[in-house]
């Protein structure tokens, strides 16, 4: 009896576990799925005349002067005609107030937004930006990053061509020989902005980004900006305009992604990822995605807003499932069964492989042996580290620990030999 | 300003725009209608006389029972499965071979050749479907087809129960995915996972993985290449890993004193299993297996393998060039060539030689006008006359096909041993080709109803058999068994026939069946 059970609560989570993980296998893949697919992922031409302004706020917090300046540098330096620049700080980081002050003396019209909140968060501050925005369309620069210089031109492309109230441009991790960890943190951002947000833009259900955004103004005061408590704004405002039926697109061209750079250390990578699994809990629990026009989409958004919890903790279920499959003594079709999950997780790694090469086509980087062999051996520590973040979340989830901890910027993307010509 | 985002022109297919699906819809009823006549034509090649010819064959009992007892008694085989083949195959039997008009019968080997019908139906609308997506002209997709079941080589050995057969859908619905004019990444998986399928039904097809590897490299698109080619094979490698898993759990994957292994398997279809010899040889079995080919039909093979080699330097039909080759190479190679080998090749050959014709056609259309018409005509009536020739040559065969009737001696036997004749608690040794049937007239287990082959082979023979030869009751000699046991060297059975003798005889000569007493 205790046996049968056992069975058939084996079968049901390998069935789970096999369904999610292949799920999100597939929807990872979704830019190679077929030669149309693969093509509408990219920008268009830009053959319109541009004729949106630009808001772009930066918002800044604890940063060094070099990582700000490059980040403005490239913002200035846009083919795009009307731009703006705001920098977003907050009125308890003075150093960062003077950093931002020091920039905008070199560069004339550049504004300084302030945040005088009691308790600091990037959407605090970009919506005390978003103010001093005159900008027709708003978009959002992480301190940290390099804008394509054309980037702009064709942004404001897609918002004439496709009529959209949204556009998601691509960001990409570069320093992906860096540390074992950075070669998948890049990987999984190239997987990310590559393919899978095309998914999302075609299934009318998005998770927006933080980074590279862009909404109209009217849009955005229209939804009252961004949710001055999420963890996770940036999805969270991806999934109040997806309810509201907003035309969100998507477009990558390697030429054009915005440069950023991977967390320094393994532990910063950790609190990254707990902020974003909280983040994505919170935004789930919040319920806006009940509004949804689809079953569909509503059941994507479920699944997507829970996906980086269910996937760490598969990575803890599924070995020792398969374990007690293979040390009990169950019949040989549940022990087969109880192996299921795994397949995708094999394959998965197959997919890795060709991304890294595609990765490497892309931005014209020398990928190595070595990185391939790294790739394919830290996959279980990676996992665990995703699901350390994953035990963290849930535990503040519990606990109700929403503290905002941000992720240091060192510069290392400014360092990557390969970026000094990217804008060529 | 320059563009940095240099957009590709958009890949669309001919097969996506809004004409083609309306010419598509069109076509599908046509279409239809001549599958459904394909399938009329080859069932009724295959279900005439079925159950009389060919002969039955051991191999045949052998699946057959394997699948009754992969239903019934949720095992691999009635006796130690020692991985001679991976079980897939039988598998699939099993979910047909309930179904009482696949097994019920005077012979139960005959009733299960039913499911083989149902297997080249299948076979025939996917090698049809393959064809039209080759690019080949319908009247030549026809053609195809028509070749391969007509040919009396496939009249006889499409109607016998084995695994190659199970296994011909299989591979060419993988090769009908892996060709995709769509190019979607699931198709490239599709076609993997049905390879591994292939595989897994009859592990020789293995050597016929890089043909349809090529056709998938040929068919997917350079920049998403990378990812069909990482789906296919995973697709592919992961359903295949199943077996040694499975071995592995039941810790029989390695070699080890007191059971059986996938390992020592291997080795034997790899290294000890006796070569055939050269095809060349005239003493060699590779050379009788050839020339038994032969007799029944040389043409399809020699023309097919011809018309395979001109394939390959054509790019659409290079994969299906590259089987009939593969093939080739294994068939010079010496190794152990049993009979069935040339199955999994007759669709192939048969789709080679419509291919070529079809390559010819298009080759005759580039001409000027006039020339073209010569061509044309010339063409024409040279089919039409290379068809009819066919036609002549294979009547022989099929009639053959029609009207043979080589099992009623087996049946005679397995109704003289239903009769109460022979006393129940009586060790019967039988060939598998009546295996089943002994087994259900009341001889209710493997060591009562026993296959000749496992009473000096399998491993529990000691156990069961502790008396040798002297514990066997009966033995029913079939032609097939008397050859085998003087060729295989299995002492105690050849001792027993010794020490046997005829209580009852069926048929006449060389087809005679045998019941034996065993006298001690």
């Amino acid at each position: 009896m205790l046996s049968a059970i056992v069975s058939a609560a084996i079968v049901v989570i390998a069935l789970t576990l096999f369904a999610t993980s292949g799920a999100n296998l597939w929807w990872m893949l979704y830019a190679w799925r077929t030669p149309e697919t693969y093509q509408g992922t990219f920008y268009l031409p830009a053959v319109r005349e541009p004729c949106h302004s630009f808001s772009i706020i930066v918002p800044a917090r604890h940063e060094v002067e070099p990582v700000l300046r490059a980040t403005v540098a490239r913002l200035v330096d846009q083919t795009h005609p009307r731009v703006e620049i705001v920098l977003a700080v907050g009125h308890d980081d003075p150093s960062t107030v003077e950093v931002a002050e020091k920039i905008a003396a070199s560069y004339p019209g550049l504004k300084i937004s302030v945040d005088h909140s009691e308790v600091k968060n990037k959407p605090r501050q970009l919506n005390t930006a978003l103010a001093d925005c005159t900008g027709d369309i708003v978009g959002v620069f992480d301190a940290e990053s390099l804008a394509a210089r054309e980037l702009l031109v064709h942004v404001d492309e897609v918002f004439q061509a496709n009529n959209a109230d949204v556009v998601q441009g691509a960001v990409q991790l570069i320093n992906f020989q860096s540390s074992w960890f950075s070669l998948r943190n890049c990987l999984e951002y190239y997987f990310w902005f590559r393919s899978r947000l095309h998914m999302h833009a075609q299934k009318q259900f998005i998770p927006l980004g933080g980074n590279t955004v862009f909404v109209r103004r009217a849009v955005l005061n229209e939804v009252n900006g961004w949710d001055g408590n999420c963890l996770a704004e940036d999805c969270d405002l991806g999934v109040r305009l997806s309810a509201l039926g907003r035309k969100v697109s998507v477009a990558f061209d390697p030429g054009l992604v915005t440069r950023e750079e991977t967390p320094d250390t393994i532990y910063a990578l950790v609190k990254q990822r707990t902020r974003w699994n909280l983040g994505f809990i919170q935004v789930l629990y919040k319920g806006d995605w009940r509004k949804l026009p689809t079953r569909r989409a509503r059941s994507l958004a479920q699944f997507t807003l829970l996906q980086p919890m269910s996937q760490a903790f598969s990575g803890l279920v599924l070995p020792i499932a398969l374990l007690t499959a293979v040390i009990g003594k169950f019949s040989m079709i549940v022990t087969l069964i109880s192996f299921l999950p795994a397949l995708p997780t094999i394959a998965m790694l197959g997919f890795d492989v060709a991304a890294l090469r595609a990765f490497g086509q892309d931005y014209s980087f020398h990928v190595r042996a070595r990185d391939y062999a790294r790739l394919v051996f830290f996959m279980p520590v990676y996992q665990l580290i995703l699901s350390w973040a994953a035990v963290r979340a849930a535990f503040r989830f519990f606990s109700g620990n929403f503290e905002w901890e941000k992720t240091a910027h060192v510069g290392a993307h400014l360092s990557t030999p390969a970026i000094a010509d990217d804008a060529a | 300003m320059s563009t940095t985002a240099v957009l590709p022109q958009p890949v669309l297919t001919a097969i996506r725009t809004p004409e083609a699906a309306v010419r598509r819809y069109r076509q599908s009823w046509s279409n239809i209608a001549i599958i459904a006549a394909l399938v009329t034509i080859t069932t009724i090649i295959l279900l005439v006389n079925l159950h009389g010819y060919p002969t039955v064959q051991d191999d045949e009992g052998t699946y057959l029972s394997q699948a009754e007892w992969v239903r019934a008694h949720n095992a691999l085989s009635p006796y130690t499965y020692w991985y001679d083949h991976p079980p897939f195959g039988w598998m699939q039997l099993a979910a047909l071979s309930w179904i009482p008009i696949f097994h019920d019968g005077p012979l139960t080997v005959a009733a299960g050749r039913g499911i083989m019908v149902l297997y080249a139906d299948v076979s025939v609308v996917l090698l049809y479907l393959l064809a039209c997506r080759l690019g080949l002209r319908r009247i030549f997709a026809v053609l195809t087809v028509l070749l391969f079941v007509g040919s009396p080589i496939s009249t006889t050995f499409l109607r016998q129960v084995y695994l190659d057969n199970l296994a011909i859908p299989w591979l060419l619905a993988a090769f009908y995915f892996a060709s995709t004019p769509r190019k979607h990444l699931w198709h490239y998986v599709l076609a993997g996972l049905l390879l591994a399928g292939t595989v897994l039904t009859k592990e020789t097809t293995a050597v016929l993985l890089p043909a349809v590897a090529l056709a998938g490299w040929q068919s997917s698109y350079a920049k998403t290449r990378d990812f069909a080619s990482v789906g296919f094979w995973s697709g592919f490698f992961l359903i295949c890993l199943v077996y040694p898993l499975m071995a592995l759990l039941k810790n029989e994957l390695f070699a080890g004193p007191g059971h059986v292994s996938l390992q020592k398997a291997m080795e034997f279809q790899f290294f000890e299993r006796a070569g055939s010899g050269s095809v060349f040889d005239p003493s060699s079995s590779a050379h009788s297996t050839v020339l038994g080919w032969f007799y029944l039909d040389k043409w399809l093979l020699i023309l097919g393998a011809v018309c395979g080699l001109i394939a390959l330097f054509v790019r659409r039909l290079r994969p299906i060039g590259l089987v009939v080759l593969l093939l080739g190479i294994t068939l010079l190679r010496k190794g152990y060539l049993p009979q069935m080998f040339i199955i999994v090749a007759l669709p192939f050959l048969a789709l080679c030689m419509g291919g070529v014709v079809d390559q010819t056609w298009s080759l005759a259309q580039r001409l000027g006008k006039p020339a073209r018409w010569v061509g044309e005509g010339g063409l024409l009536v040279a089919l039409t006359a290379g068809f009819l020739a066919l036609a002549i040559v294979w009547q022989p065969g099929v009639s053959r096909a029609f009207i043979s009737s080589n099992n009623d001696e087996h049946a005679e036997a397995v109704a003289y041993l239903r009769s109460p004749a022979i006393p129940r608690d009586s060790r019967v040794v039988v060939d598998n080709t009546v295996w089943q049937d002994v087994y259900h007239a009341g001889f209710s287990s493997p060591w009562r109803t026993i296959w000749y082959y496992k009473v000096d082979l399998d491993s529990a023979a000691k156990k069961e058999l502790p008396g040798g030869w002297r514990d066997l009751d009966y033995i029913v000699l079939t032609p097939f068994m008397r050859q085998d046991i003087s060729t295989l060297g299995l002492t105690t059975m050849a001792t027993a026939v010794e020490h046997s003798q005829v209580v009852a005889r069926f048929g006449t000569g060389p087809a005679a069946v045998e019941i034996r007493e065993v006298t001690k």
